[in-house]
């Protein structure tokens, strides 16, 4: 009984009971700063846990109850679920900090309670789905995260966010039901939901030769469910709008953090359930790979069109989400590795461009283009946020984009027959990005109009928003530059998965 | 808030008065920058002139009489005589939408079909119902059903299984109910709401209903309450008492249930059930995950008080079914129109 032994299970109570006690409050702003102060402790519990089991080089199940495994639930933290949390939680506090000011100028004190309330359940779920070592417990979380997440877009109450809510909320109760549909038939066939004891049981079955069509239709339901949740490509027509319509720190959350969790779950299923061979066996490796690639390409391209700043980034995300399901599609150890790292630099990078879009918008008033002309001037961090981000995804090298692509291509070289398809997207699709953030880049610092000059205040006052900016961008760099170290990490995380 | 005659008329009207320059909740200021852009752009619509239609055209109209500019005998706008030939839009456009409806049609009842053929051969493929040897019999639902009593102390093996087997799960799930009842409330709650009067219940409900109102409260409490012991439990008997609520609603009207539970108490409650939830299990959770013992004693399974912490779960869960399903229909009865 050590403290770094129970962090998986006291971050997850922890979240859960102060969403809880957010009724109880008196006021949305005392919420918010009991919400923010709960995520700060997880973080700093996780980066603790990291340590130990880096330095262990193990993993360890937690027994939620009195019974073993198979009978009750199970949690199970090694180091990559422990950089998981971490990240999540330090993403979670920096876009509720940046994104803060807009939310109490725009929603009423007690809504703001309400609102916090819902996002620590999304963040408790989210971490949930990353140190279950459940099936069924996953989807129980999946269901509070698909809830809560579109209340994130909807809470605006503008006419665009309602329905784009409403859009997200079809797809989103689409994919679970699939993804509920999957788990179920795997269940009859096994009669196991703990991932391990699924994993040697689907073994049995595969070596035995029987059920396979109820397994490849399960794993197929599990992968199409899941990937409508994570807007991958055909499935993304929810994503621009959700993300675009709504406040700057839900827009942070939803296209940084609660994409992943799903992704994590499909990492999960792919790691340890199906296992490499049946999955090549039945081309679902390929199926991802080939909706990586379309999906880098098409999304990109949408991103192109778009006249509104926010709706850009969210297409990007979609495009960017398609890279992870690339490099899920390589079917190597290597290529989990390099999905890993993709998960974690999108999960940081784009929230940053999000909350420094949303500086922008709130200086020059406007999100099309032609109102953000010299908007960075104006909001000085919030430029250098979106510039550095956008670069990155540009994958300017000793930024984080970088290196993920740069794993990502040293992954597909190890590939098949899915090397040069896997570069040429890569390259393509970086050149892609470059055409629709450089001009973008190239607007806010640019001039304004004379009709629209006004003077550059400096806002004193928001040195906690400004500061959360600050973390970010030096995360980045800091991602993109100890590559090394970050790749053995996620090598060590992988293993022990 | 207290009803006046204000509230009690028309969206419309109020509309109306608002839009011919008038406060309708009384004066605020004398600027209203909004009414000064809406009456710009009724400006605009009337100079352009081909949006003669509903409301905005019965506003101008009343305009301009009140200015003198339309005699007394013409007719109202709403009258059938007054109404502008239209010229007549082709019922048919041929365009490319229309055929993409067309082909969504065609290809959403494709794709229904292809799923339901496929959804039925796994059906045909799966092992049949109730079969021995089928994989999902085996050791976990063995021990659940033999030893269940004795582990958890509760005779109905379907509560010793959610409330202490895979007490987390259903954690998840009661937070779930949270998560949907704190959003209706976050989207739906109005502090303006308009108290609706209540006329009274109509007789067959009120005859009926006060004779049932105790009877099924009573039903759902006994249903919470052995929950641990026969079929029942948490979600079936909240679900009950939720009923009963609802019933109250009707037969006692809603501004005496709002003296008696109001809206804010509900959440509180709610939440102070999932917080007792956390914290019990968390208990639970924390002592056995870290194997040091200090169960909660089990008590003699068929008993009333037995089964360690599965009676207080099961009462939290009953009270937190019952106030999110009242909740939801408080919300939902807000919407509705006179």
């Amino acid at each position: 009984m050590s403290l770094s032994y129970n962090i998986p299970f006291l971050s997850i109570l922890l979240a859960l009971v102060s969403a809880l006690l957010v009724p109880l409050l008196r006021d949305g702003g005392r919420a918010l700063n009991l919400v923010r102060g709960v995520q700060l402790a997880v973080a700093a519990g996780s980066a603790y846990l990291l340590q130990v089991l880096c330095q262990t080089q193990r993993y360890f199940t937690f027994q939620m109850g009195h019974f073993p495994a198979p009978w009750g639930n199970e949690l199970r933290a090694g180091p990559l679920e422990a950089l998981l949390a971490l990240i999540f939680s330090v993403v979670m506090l920096l876009s509720l900090t940046a994104g803060a000011r807009e939310l109490r100028e725009s929603l009423r004190p007690e809504k703001l309670g309400w609102y916090c309330l819902l996002m620590q359940l999304l963040f408790g779920a989210l971490l949930a789905m990353v140190y279950t070592d459940d099936l069924f417990t996953a989807y129980v979380f999946v269901e509070i995260g698909a809830v809560t997440a579109c209340i994130a877009v909807a809470a605006k109450e503008s006419g665009r966010s309602i329905v784009s809510a409403i859009r997200y909320l079809m797809f989103s109760c689409l994919g679970s039901g699939l993804m509920l549909l999957g788990i179920s038939i795997l269940y009859s066939l096994t009669g196991q939901l703990l991932f391990d004891d699924l994993e040697t049981a689907v073994v049995l079955l595969v070596t035995a030769g029987e059920y396979r069509f109820p397994m490849v239709v399960s794993a197929l339901l599990l992968t199409l469910g899941l990937s409508i949740k994570s807007a991958q490509f055909p499935f993304h027509a929810w994503l621009p709008d959700a993300h675009a319509s709504t406040f700057t720190a839900s827009s942070a959350i939803l296209s940084g953090l609660v994409l992943k969790g799903y992704l994590v779950i499909i990492f999960k299923l792919i790691l340890r359930v199906f296992g490499q061979a049946l999955l090549v066996a039945v081309c679902v490796d390929d199926l991802l790979f080939l909706l990586g690639l379309t999906g880098m390409l098409f999304a990109s391209v949408a991103a192109l069109r778009q006249e509104e700043v926010k709706r850009m980034i969210a297409y990007s995300s979609s495009a960017q989400i398609s890279y992870i399901f690339l490099a899920l599609g390589l079917g190597s150890r290597e290529g989990l590795v390099a999905a890993a790292y993709q998960i974690v630099v999108h999960a940081m990078t784009k929230s940053m461009i999000f909350l420094g879009a949303g500086e922008m918008i709130r200086a020059s008033g406007g999100h099309y283009w032609g109102e953000l002309r010299g908007a960075a001037r104006m909001a000085p961090l919030g430029g250098l946020a979106f510039t550095v981000g956008g670069l990155s995804l540009c994958g300017l090298p000793l930024l984080a984009g970088f290196s993920a692509k740069y794993c990502i291509a040293g992954a597909a070289l190890d590939a098949e027959w899915q090397t040069l398809p896997a570069l040429f997207g890569l390259a393509a699709s970086s050149v892609l990005n470059a055409m629709y953030y450089i001009p973008a880049i190239l607007a806010i610092w640019g001039r304004r109009r004379a009709s629209q000059e006004q003077p550059l205040v400096w806002e004193h006052g928001n040195w906690m928003g400004q500061g959360a900016l600050v973390v970010l961008l030096a995360g980045n760099v800091l991602l993109g530059t100890a590559f090394g170290p970050v790749r053995e990490l996620l090598r060590l995380g992988v293993t022990l998965f | 808030m207290k009803r006046t005659d204000r509230t009690r008329e028309g969206w419309y009207e109020r509309f109306l008065r608002w839009a011919g320059g008038e406060e309708p909740d009384g004066p605020e200021g004398p600027e209203d920058p909004e009414r000064q852009e809406f009456q710009e752009y009724l400006e605009y619509i009337d100079a352009h002139g081909y949006l003669e239609f509903g409301a905005y055209r019965l506003m101008r109209w009343k305009e301009r009489k009140e200015k003198g500019l339309i005699p007394d005998t013409a007719p109202a706008p709403h009258h059938e005589a007054a109404k502008p030939a239209q010229p007549e839009l082709p019922k048919r456009r041929p365009g490319r939408l229309r055929q993409q409806v067309k082909l969504y049609r065609f290809l959403s009842v494709a794709v229904t079909a292809v799923l339901a053929g496929i959804f039925l051969a796994v059906a045909l493929a799966l092992p049949t119902f109730g079969d021995r040897s089928a994989p999902a019999v085996n050791e976990v639902a063995r021990r659940y059903l033999e030893q269940g009593p004795e582990e958890t102390g509760a005779v109905n093996a379907v509560t010793g299984m959610i409330l202490d087997y895979r007490a987390f799960d259903t954690f998840g799930e009661s937070a779930v109910l949270f998560a949907a009842a704190a959003s209706t409330i976050l989207l739906l709650n109005n502090p303006r709401r308009r108290v609706r009067t209540f006329r009274g219940p109509d007789e067959l409900t009120n005859l009926l209903g006060r004779r049932l109102l105790p009877v099924i409260l009573l039903f759902g409490v006994y249903i919470v309450l052995n929950g641990h012991l026969s079929p029942g439990g948490g979600f079936s008997g909240g679900a009950v008492l939720g009923g009963g609520l609802i019933l109250a609603s009707l037969v006692l009207g809603e501004e005496r249930m709002e003296q008696l539970l109001p809206s804010r108490r509900t959440t509180r409650v709610t939440a102070v059930c999932l917080l007792a939830y956390g914290v019990m299990k968390g208990y639970s959770f924390f002592t056995g995950g870290n194997h040091v013992g200090w169960d909660v004693p089990k008590g003699t399974p068929g008993e009333l008080f037995s089964g360690g912490l599965i009676l207080p779960l099961n009462i939290c869960v009953g009270v937190i079914v019952a106030c999110t399903m009242y909740t939801f229909y408080t919300l939902f009865l807000e919407g509705e129109e006179e």
